[in-house]
């Protein structure tokens, strides 16, 4: 296993480098370059212009550029932005992922868990009226266009309803006086719920090996005391009236990505399922007169889960870039938008951050879905 | 998982979303939203009157982009941009400013308008200002303050938009504070109205006692630090330099180094507690989220009412009874009447991801104004209208759109090539007829909306306005055949079919066949305006047998072979045209010593014309605003005739706001958004 990851992780190395190699040509191929943009003013002299193109090293050869730019990187420096000059890529990111990983975690593993459990039901309770109006839910959703979605959903929620806040990720009145700022908030509330699902899984994985008797006591309080500790940490830290106004902004944004994706789980679990219903040892187990109920999820399930789990993970690290549109109509001020914006304005070393981010997540999340096949599926070794 | 497992699981859910939604706020103060239930919800101008003081709400601006920096010395350097001005406006003193509406040059520290006088070699300006202007911490504005933001500039040669405040134009300006209330000024040349009126007099002005340190920090890069003797070499990455020249470079490079880290040390330093001048101080920035100001309790103007009048009178009269009168009599109508602010708590910029976003939110309720620079579709606009209470407010903008010509180049360097582009551009047709109104036709280089400066004889006596399809066609085959153009078949206006037989084998004067040529410009996507315009010019040019092509692309793909290589043809672009108070513009777009070919500068057509080059000479070194005005018409005249630019359109400005502000104005040059949405000046009342 040391070995398969020793040489996973030096593949991983070598595709960032081609990458971004690929990346960073790409972007300084577009014609013009910021200084263009931000000098197109005719009261900036040539020479300021000339200055400023020196200031943000445009004035050196592509090559030179991309070879200064990779070797700052692996030393941890990614450079200032362009268009936000004098102000650190890294800084930026900083600033921007946790809102990005909040929203799309969220969405991914809520519609992973509600496309699973559907389409395993659905598989098994197969021909009803159920079936097929999940299956065209489950279709509709997986195809919808996405920009007209999310601008439905706005208009029925927000505006119709109005229910829920139509966009941004805080009302701005309710934090005139907040003692602290919003980003803090934000990554007490991934701590908060990381420790919380911690807890959590921790408290099932133990319930399995508990009696079958004391199961759903230990189940419940397994999702009641780290759910309580996080209410009550809330309660008294002060902060809780700024998180649920973080928390309302978010629910129709992870609302309308849940929806999309989850058409796509529901209907690749219920896919799977149906080819692992057709298998000998599903006949040999209900042959055996195991219960309905064991066949389905200990039997049927566990082995439709691989493709399913491949699709959630690979989705978790892509979910950084598919956020663009997302983030754009919902005014969430995460990575996606900033890969835009920065893409638009040549702002190279932002966008390459950005870029460089998703690459990174979504190499970790092949690797992460390997090791998770070793878990998933006891057969497979490395 | 049996059912029962998901109820509880379901029912648990549901206890804590209601649990955590009753949760009450920990601030002991309501929320600034919570109105008293008392205040007026009818329209602005039905207010109940009361004894005390109106009290106002907060005002709730949506922006699309977030700003780059609160720090203002960025922002005039590379940190522009029209998103950061929106949150720094008022931020900076100064001596001088524009008025409201005539955009006359008018006193804001300054006690009057000084005459400048000669000194030895030197011109001088002397400024006394007023003595009890402070700064929002309470520190008086002083002498000292100007000469400092003076001197930072062209001691660390602050770059971007800076050297235009200490250095307009090249020229060298000392400032020195006679006392704390009188700076002297000295000049090399002239102080034209380009040097001190649209320049030094119009700079900001920022706190030495907040600032002072941090610019003695920047300083200390590059104490000791002199220009290098030896000239500074074209190119530093030539292999064949001589030792001499890599010393140079070397010595340049490390001289570069040197001011590049003074100028970061300033650019990055922390503007967090900077006294401001303005109505109102930036104190949070929320990034991705909002930014918020604070009103100014030691705002110098506040109370303030301003009057202009018809006749061209410009009067400020000050709470303690103080009037300042300018340019007139005030014997004319009223024309504008307001009483400075700032009377809104807060200002609240809301940052969105988009533009349908912000508009999103003024017509669902959440923001009162969005402040746009980038012009409003018309399907944009019916969808935000639809929200209740949006009042739209339609002004000339100060811009112009035009179609160019590269003169350096065959058939472009033809006057009758460009005089007949001139006649088959119908503009009312393309505007009214495919374009439905949505702009405004523009014939001099100078938008309308600008009245002091714009020449209405241009328009009034251009020859082709109001000909028909048929006149257009005619007379331009006239233009070209008598200019010696010839075809091997002549274009022919068909009467019963009421269109152009085209014309083909089009030959130059010269008998070589015309190449073909390209308009660049903007795609449908980015602007729908000028890309019509761009294939309507292109298909009228084709009837008469011009092989013109149009070329729809990408703005970066206009920027190389327009502003770099000026390499291109044609293009059609659109210019903001800056300070509204002096049109500088005349000499960076069109004067010879600006040819982009040779000097990187904007004069993209190549326009060299000697004549036209003394007209701006003279416009530039003026201190008289009647002489700089009658030599602003001729350039307009002689631009008319020479076409280096067609002018094609102007744009309307709208902005959209909620019906519960309450603008000082709202007939403005550019629109609310050229006033960043009147800030200090708007009523917000109670929602």
């Amino acid at each position: 296993m040391w070995k398969f990851l020793g040489k996973r992780l030096l593949q991983m190395l070598i595709t960032l480098l081609l990458f971004q190699t690929a990346t960073y040509f790409l972007l300084d191929a577009q014609p013009g370059d910021i200084a263009d943009l931000l000098a197109l003013n005719p009261d900036i002299p040539p020479a300021e212009r000339d200055r400023l193109r020196a200031q943000l090293g445009l004035d050196r050869p592509p090559v030179e550029r991309f070879v200064n730019y990779i070797f700052n990187f692996y030393r941890g420096n990614l450079g200032v932005s362009f268009q936000e000059y004098p102000r650190p890529v890294i800084d930026i990111i900083k600033e921007r992922l946790p809102r990005t990983v909040v929203l799309f975690l969220t969405a991914s593993l809520v519609s992973f868990w509600a496309g699973f459990v559907t389409g395993k039901i659905l598989a098994w309770k197969r021909g009803g009226w159920i079936e097929y109006t999940a299956t065209i839910t489950g279709v509709t959703l997986y195809t919808v266009f996405t920009p007209w979605f999310a601008l439905m959903m706005i208009w029925l929620f927000a505006v119709t309803l109005n229910w829920l806040p139509a966009g941004k990720f805080l009302d701005p009145l309710k934090w005139l006086d907040a003692p602290i700022s919003a980003n803090e908030v934000f990554t007490r509330m991934i701590t908060s719920a990381f420790v919380g699902l911690v807890v959590m899984f921790l408290g099932f994985w133990l319930s399995n090996r508990m009696p079958r008797r004391s199961r759903p006591a230990v189940r419940l309080l397994s999702f009641l005391v780290p759910l309580g500790g996080i209410l009550l940490y809330w309660r008294l830290n002060g902060l809780g009236f700024y998180a649920w106004d973080i928390l309302r902004h978010l629910i129709l944004p992870v609302l309308t990505v849940t929806l999309i994706a989850y058409g796509g789980t529901m209907l690749l679990t219920r896919t799977s399922m149906l080819e692992t219903l057709r298998e000998d040892y599903i006949l040999t187990a209900r042959a055996k007169g195991l219960p309905e109920k064991d066949i389905r999820d200990k039997h049927a399930a566990r082995n439709a889960l691989l493709p399913v789990w491949t699709s959630l993970v690979f989705s978790i690290g892509g979910s950084v870039s598919g956020g663009i549109i997302t983030e754009t109509i919902f005014s969430w001020p995460g990575i996606g938008l900033t890969l835009l914006n920065a893409s638009l304005v040549a702002d190279i070393p932002l966008a390459m951050g950005a870029l460089t981010m998703i690459g990174v997540l979504t190499l970790v999340s092949h690797l992460v879905a390997d090791i998770g096949y070793v878990f998933l599926d006891p057969r497979i070794r490395y | 998982m049996s059912k029962k497992w998901m109820l509880v699981m379901a029912l648990l859910t549901v206890v804590v979303t209601v649990l955590a939604a009753c949760k009450p706020s920990p601030t002991p103060t309501p929320p600034p939203t919570e109105a008293p239930t008392e205040a007026p919800t009818e329209a602005p101008t039905e207010a109940a009157p009361t004894e005390e003081a109106p009290q106002y709400d907060v005002y709730r601006i949506g922006i699309f982009e977030e700003p780059v920096s609160l720090n203002y010395w960025n922002y005039l350097g590379p940190g522009s941009s029209v998103w950061t001005s929106y949150v720094l406006t008022g931020y900076a003193a100064s001596l001088f400013g524009l008025a409201d509406k005539t955009f006359a040059f008018v006193p804001v520290l300054a006690k009057e308008i000084p005459e400048p006088y000669k000194e030895g070699d030197r011109w001088v300006i002397e400024v006394e200002m007023v003595d009890n202007a402070v700064w929002s911490d309470g520190e008086p504005v002083t002498a000292h303050d100007v000469v400092f933001t003076h001197n930072t500039c062209k001691e660390l040669q602050l770059t971007q938009n800076w050297p235009n405040n200490c250095a307009p134009l090249g020229a060298d300006v000392t400032a020195e504070a006679l006392d704390d209330y009188t700076v002297k000024y000295t000049f090399d040349v002239t102080p034209s109205l380009g040097i001190w009126n649209a320049g030094v007099a119009l700079a900001p002005i920022l706190p030495e006692h907040f600032w002072g340190p941090v610019v003695e920090e920047a300083r200390s890069y590059i104490e000791g630090v002199a220009e290098p003797e030896a000239e500074r070499p074209e190119d530093c990455e030539a292999e064949d330099l001589s030792d001499e020249e890599k010393a140079a470079c070397e010595a340049w490079a490390a001289y570069d180094e040197a001011y590049e880290n003074a100028r970061k040390t300033l650019y990055e330093a922390d503007p967090t507690g900077s006294p401001v001048f303005g109505g109102f101080i930036t104190d949070k920035w929320e990034p991705g989220a909002f930014v918020q100001r604070s009103q100014n309790p030691n705002y110098y103007f506040k109370g303030a009412e301003i009057i202009e009048y018809s006749d061209g009178t410009w009067v400020r009269k000050m709470p303690d009874g103080t009037t300042l009168q300018l340019y007139g009599e005030a014997t004319g109508d009223v024309t504008l009447d307001y009483v400075s602010g700032p009377y809104a708590p807060n200002v609240i910029l809301s940052i969105y991801g988009s533009q349908d976003s912000a508009f999103l939110a003024l017509a669902n309720g959440e923001v009162d104004y969005v402040l746009n620079p980038l012009g409003l579709s018309r399907g944009l606009r019916e969808k935000a209208m639809q929200g209740e209470g949006i009042v739209a407010y339609d002004n000339p903008d100060y811009g112009m759109f035009y179609l160019a010509f590269n003169m350096r180049k065959e058939p472009m360097s033809y006057y009758e090539f460009r005089q007949v582009f001139d006649i088959i551009i119908d503009k009312e047709f393309v505007i009214n007829e495919v374009l439905q109104g949505v702009v405004y036709p523009m014939y001099s280089t100078m938008p309308p909306g600008n009245g002091f400066w714009y020449n209405p004889a241009i328009e009034e006596n251009h020859p082709y306005k109001g000909l028909t399809r048929e006149e257009r066609v005619n007379l331009a085959v006239q233009v070209l055949k008598d200019a010696g153009w010839t075809w091997e078949k002549e274009p022919q206006w068909d009467p019963d079919a009421e269109d152009v037989i085209p014309g083909e084998g089009l030959k130059m004067p010269n008998g070589e066949p015309m190449p073909e040529v390209t308009i660049l410009g903007p795609g449908p996507a980015y602007d729908p305006i000028r890309a019509t315009f761009n294939q309507w010019i292109s298909e009228w040019a084709r009837e008469l047998g011009m092989p013109v092509r149009s070329e729809l692309t990408g703005f970066n793909n206009i920027l190389g072979p327009v502003f770099v290589n000026a390499d291109f043809d044609m293009y059609i672009l659109g210019w903001s045209l800056g300070n509204p108070a002096f049109p500088d513009y005349y000499e960076a777009f069109w004067a010879s010593w600006n040819d982009t070919a040779t000097s990187g500068n904007f004069n993209t057509p190549g326009f060299n014309n000697p004549d036209y080059d003394a007209l701006v000479n003279r416009f530039m070194s003026t201190t008289s605003i009647e002489e700089a005005r009658d030599l602003c018409f001729q350039m307009q005249e002689m631009l008319a005739d020479q076409r280096p630019y067609i002018p094609l359109f102007y744009k309307r400005v709208t902005d959209l706001a909620r019906d519960n502000i309450e603008f000082p104005y709202t007939e403005v040059l550019g629109g609310i958004e050229a006033a960043a949405g009147f800030q200090t000046d708007a009523k917000p009342h109670f929602r």
